[in-house]
């Protein structure tokens, strides 16, 4: 995989001015701004009412210990992710399995299929509480018809979650088909074919050949859908607004409503620090172990 | 014969069973947008006639330069995104060095941030520049934000590349701009426009910095149409389901115009046999 | 490399577009004279009213208003940051009177008093003309923050027919023991919820029911409408908004408060199923369906939807009332709730905006502007008592009539700068307990602490 520069023929130098121009960009535009971020996190600073943010060395972080409702709010943004990426994996490469069968109108289909995806994601929200909707919504309108039991959707923790995860999977399950599809137009097909002629089963042809090959983007999918599942927001808004009491407030809820409604930047500061150190100490464990694994499946 | 028929059988199902799970909320969504409003709640009305006063509305609000701003700053930040990410892929891909694996971690790391805190200094930075209320600020700013998902993929892409065709080149002593042109970039369409796609569909739905950034020029379609339900008072299941509608369909003109080369980038490329 | 070529075409494109667009970009609609002033809000009906009406007579005074509407939380953002960064691209602001102790701190906009040093000043605000109980929440430190545009009194909306059906009011009657009324006190407020509550198939008012029945419609979305709502039974049953303000000590857990929370919950049962996701306008769709006897809201968001034949099936069939009393020192209590224009601090043309203002929301100007937006409720006495008024928007000046010979006890949401903190405490420990995930001494206790916690880091209390 890691192949010697000297095989491209140039130098290092060039390789590093190559990357330059989008280290620089996100140093600027990204990194820089971020750092300000954990300098405020070191101060009291209310948007609203403080004129200048005032330095008050780690009293932030000591209420982060403190702070039952971020732990709770962690907890469950973990919970949301694992199930959701779970959720989207299975069904994003069924999806993909499928399209690669070539069905009729598959460009069609899966134009189709990508909608939820480029949807404006405060939409979803919408159209899945629409959908819900105790007063509006076909799906208690369908339990009624059926004389199914009356169950408040979005009124009840549990069933809150759940209606969230199945948004999600609605909306982000084709990303995942998206990058998986990809990967499987790249497995030559002689290989399935000369599998085939040894007698191999559809199941072996799966495990032996395909699931190798795409392990890589699975591993992306995964990656990606971890992280923006964690960091999801727009949905709970708009469905929950952080569920009965706080049972569906995600850590980005969390976040918002210290930034952008106590406007408490200072203390939504620190909060974002937290929650990125440990990402960034879950990702690290994850890059290590994914370079391990993919790996280890490569033919 | 057996297998055509059961194979046949298997499209069929799985046509059925991909057209029912996404069609159904979008197909909802529609109907809403149309219903009139003394109805609107009555479930059991299905059939009705429709109305199309909310489009009207909507239209007729002024939402032309907003989605034009929309189209331009989207596609631009993309394309700059490409061409920035898509070279820093090729060093994380092709080349082995120490700090790979933190670097990669440095890079990515600006994507975990929510954007919230960082929302004054970049306006402050911008204003230094005279840059409130510029499309180009919007497509400096997409540039960036969707760098670190572009790499991502893109590398994943890069490394499906057979080193022997690079290798090859470089021994018949081709520079190495050369080598990019004429064996990488061939062989990456499907990841450029995956990668494309992607940040296409995140610039656009893109609201919080358009919102802060711009007021009157650089307002983009994201936030025009967010405030025309303007918070509690009209933020109506007719109203909404209209804007869900309206917003979505110049992306799935978009993905559909282009849905054939879409598919055939994924196909291109001598790799598939 | 086909693929590619096409690509290639296909950017060239773009960028020659962007090139030719970028430069059509900042064009300002400059006619000769004319100044332009921004309006920064939401885009509300009635604003788009005003700002119809601000063009007609700013014309004549070489005025145009070019107005930004973004959505209503955006607005307070937006104001705020563009004034932290010294952007000065507005001239008026939107403002809701608990934005008012934020922006003033801020410094994000200019009290209207400093335009009132002269006599011109004062006759063109006229400020003996506002009705006291609903601009004191415009009102800071002694100035006046805003030029007070739309009062949002918190009422009760009811079934007319429903009420006066003699089959209804033998039953209720017969039922509880005293006549079918308005209700007047909390009791007869849930007594009456509890009444037309009704499954689809039973009668109501001598018709079968196509659908479920609801006694009491109202908006319970977390964050912002549920504990809006919720606020004025809280008062009403005796309680501090959320603390004590001459102590300075949260009494979330004061023996009032939980009754007025057991209060809600009980309500509850009564209210239409989907309360807990719907926003105020939602609601009022509901009820504008006919699908409930009473309805509890800010009086223009009724009026925006009730009275239309377009949106509601139920026209001419709702009156006003004002909210029932609890204790009896709070006659009809509520909360009060102002809308008002405000004048950004950073604004190059401020005594223009000021002539403008004053002459839109002058007596003669808030007509004009009722005309575009009938359902808009005045905060000038002087319109509510003129006679067209009077005559044309019965409604508007029924219901503003009530509050203005009633005087009902009001209050405002207190200046404090942890107000939103304090209120989110509460509003979570009123969902967990109406969801049944805590009893309401719990999830009061807790909050309890949790306010505590807030004050003491505050400074309020040691």
């Amino acid at each position: 995989m890691g192949m010697r520069w000297a095989m491209l023929g140039r130098g290092r130098l060039y390789f590093w001015l190559l990357t330059l121009p989008a280290v620089l960009y996100v140093v600027t535009w990204r990194l820089a701004p971020a750092l300000y971020t954990v300098w405020l996190s070191l101060t009291q600073y209310n948007i609203v009412y403080d004129n200048l943010p005032r330095w008050n060395q780690f009293a932030n972080f000591g209420r982060i210990m403190h702070d039952r409702g971020l732990g709770g709010s962690l907890f469950l943004s973990v919970e949301f992710a694992l199930i959701a990426t779970a959720a989207e994996l299975v069904i994003g490469l069924a999806a993909a399995l499928f399209f690669d069968t070539d069905p009729p109108g598959r460009n069609l289909l899966l134009g189709i299929f990508l909608l939820p995806m480029i949807m404006v994601p405060v939409v979803v929200g919408t159209v899945w509480s629409t959908l819900f909707d105790r007063t509006v919504g076909p799906i208690p309108y369908a339990f009624q018809l059926l004389h199914g039991p009356t169950i408040q959707w979005l009124a009840t923790p549990a069933t809150a979650m759940f209606a969230l995860l199945i948004a999600d999977a609605w909306e982000w399950a084709p990303l995942v088909t998206l990058l998986l599809f990809a990967a499987l137009q790249v497995i030559p097909r002689e290989q399935f074919e000369a599998a085939r002629v040894d007698g191999a089963s559809g199941w072996q042809l799966f495990r032996r050949i395909t699931l190798p090959q795409i392990a890589g983007m699975v591993l992306v999918a995964a990656g990606l859908r971890m992280m923006d599942a964690f960091l999801e927001l727009d949905k709970v808004f708009v469905m929950t607004g952080g569920g009965p009491g706080t049972s569906t407030q995600f850590v980005s809820m969390f976040v918002y409503k210290q930034a952008f409604q106590f406007y408490e930047l200072g203390y939504a500061s620190a909060v974002i620090i937290v929650v990125l150190i440990l990402l960034a100490v879950a990702y690290g464990i994850y890059l290590r172990s994914s370079g391990r694994a993919f790996r280890l499946a490569s033919p | 014969m057996k297998g055509a028929r059961g194979r046949r059988w298997r499209h069929l199902v799985g046509i059925a069973l991909v057209l029912a799970w996404t069609l159904p909320p979008f197909l909802y969504l529609v109907m809403l947008s149309i219903k009139p409003e003394r109805i609107l709640i009555d479930r059991s009305q299905v059939f009705f006639w429709p109305t199309f006063e909310r489009y009207r509305d909507l239209i007729g609000s002024g939402l032309g330069l907003p989605i034009w701003n929309s189209l331009v700053t989207s596609t631009l930040g993309s394309v700059g995104t490409l061409v920035l990410a898509g070279l820093a892929a090729l060093t994380f891909s092709f080349l082995e060095f120490k700090w790979k694996t933190l670097l990669f971690l440095v890079i990515l790391l600006p994507r975990m941030f929510p954007p919230v805190t960082t929302l004054i200094p970049i306006q402050l930075m911008l204003k230094t520049m005279g840059l409130i209320d510029t499309r180009l600020a919007l497509i400096i700013l997409f540039t960036g934000f969707q760098i670190p998902l572009a790499i991502w993929v893109l590398r994943t892409f890069l490394d499906d590349i057979p080193r022997e065709l690079t290798e090859s080149a470089a021994l018949d002593g081709a520079s190495l701009p050369v080598i990019i042109a004429k064996v990488i970039l061939p062989l990456s369409g499907a990841g450029l426009l995956a990668a494309f796609i992607l940040s296409f569909i995140f610039n656009w739905n893109e609201f919080l910095f358009p919102l802060i950034v711009t007021s009157f020029n650089a307002r983009t379609g994201s936030v025009a149409i967010m405030s025309f339900t303007a918070g509690y008072k009209k933020l109506q299941w007719g109203t909404l389901a209209t804007l869900g509608v309206v917003m979505t369909i110049p992306v799935i003109l978009f993905v559909l115009a282009f849905r054939a080369t879409l598919v055939r980038g994924f196909t291109a490329g001598a790799l598939k046999g | 490399m086909v693929l590619f070529r096409k690509a290639g075409y296909r950017m060239a494109a773009g960028l020659i577009a962007l090139l030719l667009l970028l430069p059509v970009g900042v064009i300002s609609s400059h006619a000769a004279g004319m100044t332009t002033l921004t309006f920064l809000g939401p885009d509300f009906d009635e604003w788009i009213a005003w700002v119809a009406v601000a063009n007609k007579i700013g014309a004549g005074m070489g005025i145009q208003v070019k107005p930004e509407y973004l959505p209503w939380d955006d607005v307070f953002q937006k104001a705020l940051i563009d004034s932290k960064s010294g952007v000065k691209t507005w001239d008026y602001v939107y403002i809701y009177n608990t934005w008012v102790p934020g922006l003033s701190a801020s410094k994000a906009i200019t009290p209207i008093d400093e335009f009132m040093n002269t006599p011109e000043g004062r006759t063109a605000v006229q400020p003996d003309d506002f009705i006291p109980e609903s601009t004191a929440g415009l009102k800071l430190n002694g100035k006046l923050w805003a030029m007070p545009m739309l009062a949002a009194p918190y009422m009760m909306g009811y079934r007319t027919d429903l009420f006066n059906d003699a089959g209804e009011k033998q039953a209720f009657q017969a039922k509880y023991g005293y006549p079918l009324a308005v209700p007047q006190t909390y009791k007869q407020f849930m007594d009456t919820a509890q009444f037309f509550t009704r499954k689809k198939g039973e009668m109501l008012a001598g018709k079968p029911l196509a659908d479920d029945f609801y006694g009491v419609i109202l908006a319970n979305k977390r964050g912002g409408f549920m504990f809006h709502r919720f606020e004025h039974i809280l008062i009403a049953h005796g309680a501090d908004l959320v603390y004590n303000p001459k102590t300075m000590q949260p009494t979330v857990n004061s023996p009032e408060s939980i009754a007025a929370v057991k209060y809600y919950i009980q309500l509850h049962q009564y209210m239409q199923p989907g309360t807990e996701t719907v926003t105020g306008g939602g609601a009022e769709r509901v009820m504008a369906s006919g699908r409930g006897a009473m309805a509890m809201d800010a009086l223009d968001n009724m009026l925006s939807v009730l009275p239309l034949s377009k949106l509601s099936t139920v026209v001419g069939r709702i009156n006003y009332a004002l909210l029932p009393t609890g204790v009896p020192s709070r006659p009809h209590a509520n909360v009060g709730d102002a809308n008002g224009l405000a004048i950004y601090a950073l604004s190059q043309h401020k005594p223009e905006a000021f002539k403008l203002a004053t002459a839109t929301l002058s007596t003669q100007g808030t007509k004009e502007v009722m005309k575009e937006y009938p359902a808009l409720v005045p905060m000038r006495t002087s319109v509510v008592n003129d006679l067209e008024v009077r005559r044309n928007y019965t409604d508007v000046f029924a219901a503003m009539s009530l509050q203005i010979k009633y005087k009902p006890y009001t209050v405002f949401i207190p200046p404090l700068k942890e107000w939103i903190q304090a209120q989110d405490i509460y509003e979570n420990a009123l969902s967990s307990a109406m969801s049944g995930q805590q009893s309401p001494e719990d999830a009061l206790n807790a909050a309890q602490a949790q306010e505590v916690e807030l004050f003491k880091r505050a400074g309020y209390i040691k």
